[in-house]
């Protein structure tokens, strides 16, 4: 749906039109004060879905990233590295989104009353119904670890908007972000009939691009519609690029719309570059996206190696309690890389809390992170297999 | 001969070439770059170049001694130095560089794309006003021929070009900087060891045994080093690009004008977007080395490409104007006897492989030529030319800065090994009146332990093995020690001297057919004094800061050398001091207002020749006691004012 | 990549006692076959088969354990050279001064020891070298203070 293409440096936006054109503009059935305070708390939880969502993902990518030898496959880690850190840039927008509605968004521990833990306890499905006939795992890379991957980043082909919102299903990540903003759109604008906004002015806890380097694109702090509106196209952009546009629509030869690779093409949605991997190419400047055109959508640019044998083999879903009960030599690393990740995620429901400033010092942590999970995975815990790294997040 | 017709031949891809390079095409004009290393280093596309800086990484990894150039590939055809080569002097046999001086001139450079800024510490310290008038102020060496006020913009615009961290505000003579001005970046933060030491040295400058010289007390100051290293950039930072001005006929720094590399042209700023500096990640990803990210090996290489290299100069210039020819090492300039004009440069390329044994004499021709080959390779060039040199000054006063290092164990772990190489210095020292009698000094406070000398921590497990210690003996040793070292390196600046000189002969060449560079160096007693009074403020400063003091000078190795060859005594002493090469090789085609005493005018034109303008570090008359880059540099962006004004 | 071979977990255990680093701290190198490979490649086998005889019998006596390698390993002189190189390997992944591969130097337990890290790999992050190193202050299991704790040393 939204590209954010960036040609040497230079960002445009590549914005289809259609975007907003199904999407209804006031909701009568707002009129009523009670309603509009339970949307907007509905709104409120279901932001804190999408929090979840955009966490969920992150374990199961960094134990493919991390379970890659080091010194191979070195366009596979580029990919799927530039990936995990959109993904942290993600979670960082949705809690500045959050934010901006004044809701609070909650990292790392479990609210009081909240029956959800924030950390899925994998193998799981994704948090907020969306797709919920796929598994996600902590795993090594692999072909099938890959698949998995573009299949959570996957455009669906299913448009069928859910009339109602938290109690439905959606088809993909890009369907749930767009449920999203027809809420807020059509809660704000109810809000705006009576002359008040959803949005609140609080530039205090927005965490800004100062706080934020190094990759994923842009950081967007949220003051109002239009911010909203831009933090979602932009997640959905990278996430999925096309939202189903590339499966539902007709292909015409030489549409530019699918026309969207290239070497000056810096950065395309996640489901494409997870494709190149396990392809083991790029797409070429004149590779179609569209699963009709005569390439299928598929890249056929230039190759690349992938060795997929050249990989810490991980026991899936490692757990603290199994470790402590079987495998009591590894439980006390096992615990420390816990307790790195619970720091971490400490850390960023600190910044996405009123102290954007202490992002800066959760850096250590990140790296910690990863050095801890690998010296997991070089610990053969029998079988062929290794131990692997706990994401739990423990008090 | 080749057909194309160039405005401008440039003659090495380092930082005065790439930024030459960058402005004279962004300018219109049309350049060939020539540059002796291989291909594969100079690879714009991304991919190849992040495989190529891969395969350097690996090389670094599995180097046994990770000096400056072991990351990177040394080539017959193009030799580097070695500082592995080094030995007492004479040594005609041993690496590049023919040794037949008093003492062996220590510092390495690498010849390759993007020059020595591939292992460059980063460190950016702007010369001192009174640096530039040594004659005038202290008696002693030459005046430049220019000011440092009159070098002031040119600083700024190195300064945007490197993209330098630092706090302007703290720096010796900040008050000569232009009024308000701030660097791209903000300070990167300074070292817990620096912390440790600062409050040390604190506690010392106030307590009741402060340092003294001839009994009175002396204050140590230290500042925060300005670096060419990527941190939190400076909203306050107005600049934007580096611009030829046709109209005015100057380089300007632009507050609303971008280049755009896809236009090709300068473009005004969307008015709505509010400029902020951006730090230049790597060249392979501009997200890559958004930050420092400690990696604690800038020397020899910084993994993430934080640290400015000139490689990312490069990628700013303008394609479509630039002809890049790699593996192609000039030898020489042609001129035409008495005439003003040099005509041509000779340059052989060479094939890279196991067997390739193709060589290839080329001549390319331009209205304006530059050499950027580095001191000692543009005096090669010059000498075997036998251009530019009608003041016979071609190859002399050779300069380094004299490194005397100290280290100790501090008294509690400061935790060194980690951060960039060095991120404050002893600033107090640089310039005061004992210039007149010997070099005044920068000290950095160096934060990876005793690594420089002692090859840390390597030896220290050596040495505990070697004493019998394992288990959780040694781990214990190790985690106590290691943790604890401290080393400062007095940087002590050399005089020029005809007599320390690059020259060239017929007998010593490379696999190319061309000259090896003949040294002879030697140290005069100004610096040896520099040497004793430098150590005698450590002594007193480790004493009163309870700091052990671990330095020795003169070790010798088992066959009875001694390890570092560099070794001095002071006049009517028996005391021996070590001095360690900087890398800051200076001097040997210095600028001056006199014809006769001097190689380049004060635009960096030779004298002798009206289209030959030499860039590097050779044009710098003395040395002061900063890291030369970044000085070099802004002669730099002077020497491309020039030479746009006259084409 | 499994000690499941008899030689290979002697040398682990010994190596454990020789270095002063658990098990799991060694595993979690990935050096282990590697650096056994080494051990085998670059010495007499007898000798290597002897060495290892020898630590079987050492590592039944866990009690006097450092005294016995003192005596047996470190002060003989038929094992001190080969003794001294395994712990060099394990602290700087180097044999007899030459680097085995460069994940040896990356894992290298000197830096470990020394509270950092190799330089130019497993890089720490912007600023960490302000603060003391994470290893020394791991990360407690309870919610950060609001604002950032800065260094009051100076």
């Amino acid at each position: 749906m939204a590209f954010e293409k960036s040609v040497k440096g230079e960002r445009q936006t590549l914005l289809p039109d259609d975007f907003l054109a199904d999407l209804p503009v006031v909701d009568e059935t707002l009129s009523i004060e009670d309603d509009f305070d339970k949307k907007l708390s509905e709104l409120k939880k279901q932001l804190q879905i999408a929090l979840e969502l955009e966490h969920s993902t992150i374990p199961p990518y960094l134990c493919a990233l991390y379970s890659i030898k080091p010194g191979t496959n070195l366009m596979p880690v580029e990919i799927i590295k530039s990936v995990v850190l959109e993904e942290m840039l993600h979670m960082i927008m949705v809690a500045n989104l959050i934010n901006a509605v004044g809701g609070k968004p909650r990292i790392g521990a479990k609210e009081q009353g909240e029956d959800r833990d924030f950390v899925p306890n994998y193998p799981a499905h994704l948090p907020g119904n969306v797709d919920p006939s796929l598994t996600i795992n902590l795993e090594c890379f692999s072909k099938k670890s890959i698949q998995t991957f573009w299949r959570i980043e996957h455009p669906s082909s299913d448009r069928n908007l859910p009339t109602e919102f938290s109690a439905s299903q959606y088809g993909s990540i890009g369907e749930f972000y767009e449920a999203l903003l027809k809420n807020i759109i059509t809660l704000e604008a109810a809000a705006k009939a009576k002359g008040r906004s959803i949005f609140h002015k609080n530039p205090d806890k927005q965490v800004k691009p100062e706080h934020y380097y190094g990759a994923g694109g842009k950081l967007f702090s949220v003051e109002n519609l239009e911010d909203a509106i831009k933090v979602i196209k932009e997640i959905v952009g990278q996430g999925e690029g096309t939202l189903g546009s590339i499966f539902s629509t007709p292909y015409r030869e030489g549409d530019p719309k699918y026309l969207i690779f290239g070497p000056d093409v810096e950065e395309y949605a996640h489901y494409f570059r997870f494709k190149e991997v396990f392809y083991e190419r790029f797409y070429a400047v004149d590779d179609s996206a569209h699963r009709d055109s005569p390439n299928k959508g598929l890249p056929t640019g230039e190759r690349f190696n992938v060795d997929w044998d050249a990989v810490y083999k991980m026991k899936p879903n490692p757990t603290l309690a199994d470790y402590k009960k079987n495998m009591p030599g590894v439980y006390p690393k096992a615990r420390e890389f816990s307790l790195t990740y619970s720091a971490l995620l400490n850390n960023i429901n600190d910044a996405c809390n009123g102290n954007p400033d202490v992002l800066s010092k959760g850096i250590p942590l990140m790296y910690q992170l990863k050095y801890q999970a690998i010296e997991l995975m070089n610990i053969p815990i029998g079988n062929g297999l290794m131990a692997g790294p706990t994401f739990e997040y423990i008090q | 001969m080749e057909n194309t017709e160039y405005d401008v031949i440039i003659v090495g891809s380092g930082i005065a070439g790439c930024v030459m390079a960058k402005t004279l095409t962004q300018a219109g004009k049309k350049v060939l770059l020539l540059e002796a290393g291989l291909s594969a280093g100079i690879n714009l596309d991304k991919n190849g170049n992040f495989y190529n800086y891969v395969d350097y990484l690996n090389t670094y990894y599995k180097a046994n001694a990770k000096v400056p150039n072991s990351p990177y590939p040394n080539i017959k055809d193009a030799p580097s130095p070695n500082v592995l080569d080094i030995q007492a002097t004479p040594s005609v046999d041993k690496g590049y560089y023919v040794q037949e001086g008093e003492l062996p001139f220590a510092s390495d450079f690498l010849r390759g794309p993007g020059g020595t800024t591939l292992h460059w510490l980063g460190s950016t310290p702007r010369m001192l006003p009174n640096d530039f008038q040594m004659k005038t102020n202290y008696n002693v060496a030459v005046d430049w021929p220019i000011t440092y006020n009159e070098l002031v913009p040119y600083y700024e615009m190195a300064e945007l070009e490197i993209g330098v961290a630092g706090d302007a505000s703290v720096q010796p003579n900040a008050n000569e900087y232009t009024k308000g001005y701030e660097f791209p970046m903000k300070k990167i933060p300074q070292s817990y060891l620096d912390q440790k030491f600062m409050a040390l040295v604190d506690k010392v400058n106030k307590g009741e045994h402060p340092v003294q010289i001839d009994k009175k007390k002396v204050t140590i100051g230290l500042t925060s080093t300005p670096q060419g290293r990527n941190a939190v950039p400076n909203e306050k930072y107005p600049y934007i690009d580096v611009m030829w001005n046709a109209e005015q006929q100057k380089l300007v720094m632009t507050k609303h004008m971008y280049w755009s590399g896809k236009d090709r042209a300068f473009k005004e700023l969307d008015k709505k977007e509010k400029y902020q500096y951006l730090p230049v990640g790597a060249v392979w990803d501009p997200n890559t080395g958004q930050r420092c990210e400690g990696n604690a090996s800038c020397v020899p290489i910084c993994p993430v490409q934080a640290k400015y290299n000139a490689l990312k100069s490069l990628a700013k210039a303008d394609e479509s104007k630039l002809t890049i020819k790699t593996q192609s090492v000039a030898s020489k300039v042609l001129h035409n006897g008495e005439k003003t004009q040099i005509t041509g440069v000779v340059y052989k390329t060479y094939a890279f492989g196991d067997d390739a044994i193709e060589y290839k004499e080329v001549i390319a021709t331009a209205k304006i030529y530059v050499l950027a080959a580095n001191a000692i390779e543009n005096a090669k060039i010059l000498l075997a030319s036998e251009a530019a040199n009608s003041s016979k000054q071609v190859g002399c006063n050779l300069m380094d800065h004299l490194c005397l290092l100290t280290w100790g164990l501090l008294p509690e772990k400061g935790y060194p090994f980690r951060g960039p190489g060095s991120t404050t210095n002893i600033s107090s020292f640089r310039d005061t009146d004992t210039r007149k009698d010997h070099s005044a000094w920068i000290c950095p406070v160096d934060n990876w332990g005793w690594g420089w000398p002692k090859f840390s921590p390597g030896s220290d497990v050596q040495d505990a093995v070697k004493e019998k210690k394992f288990g959780k003996e040694l781990r214990n040793h190790l985690s106590d020690v290691l943790p604890r070292q401290l080393l400062l390196h007095y940087e002590c600046e050399q005089l020029p001297n005809k007599d320390n000189r690059v020259s060239i002969k017929d007998e010593y060449r490379d696999a190319l057919g061309n000259h090896r560079p003949v040294i002879k160096y030697n140290v005069s007693d100004y610096e040896i004094k520099a040497f004793a009074a430098a150590k005698a403020i450590n002594d007193q400063l480790f004493k009163a800061a309870g700091i052990k003091d671990f330095t020795k000078y003169g070790e010798k190795d088992e066959n009875g050398k001694f390890k570092n060859p560099d070794i001095v005594t002071p006049p009517r002493s028996k005391e021996i001091y070590n001095f360690w090469g900087a890398g800051h090789i200076v001097g040997t085609h210095r600028m001056g207002k006199d014809a006769d005493k001097s190689v380049v005018d004060k635009n960096l034109c030779t004298w002798d020749h009206n289209n030959l303008y030499l860039v590097g570090c050779g044009n710098m008359p003395t040395l002061g006691t900063s890291n030369p880059t970044l000085t070099m540099l802004a002669l730099t962006f002077k020497a491309a004012e020039a030479i746009l004004k006259k084409i | 990549m499994e000690a499941n071979n008899k030689n290979t977990k002697t040398f682990l255990q010994i190596s454990v006692h020789l270095t002063g680093y658990d098990e799991m701290d060694l595993l979690g190198t990935g050096m282990l076959e590697s650096y056994y490979d080494v051990v085998i490649h670059e010495n007499n086998l007898h000798l290597v088969s002897e060495f290892l005889t020898t630590s079987e019998k050492i590592l039944g006596d866990l009690p006097n354990i450092n005294d016995k390698i003192r005596q047996q390993l470190i002060d003989d002189v038929k094992f001190n050279s080969l003794t001294s190189n395994i712990i060099m390997m394990w602290y700087m992944g180097t044999w007899n001064g030459n680097v085995v591969s460069p994940q040896s130097y990356i894992q290298g337990l000197v830096w470990k020891a020394a509270d950092t890290h190799p330089p130019g790999a497993k890089q720490p992050g912007y600023g960490s070298w302000e603060n003391p190193p994470i290893t020394i202050h791991p990360p407690v299991a309870v919610k950060p203070a609001a604002k950032a704790e800065t260094l009051t040393t100076v």
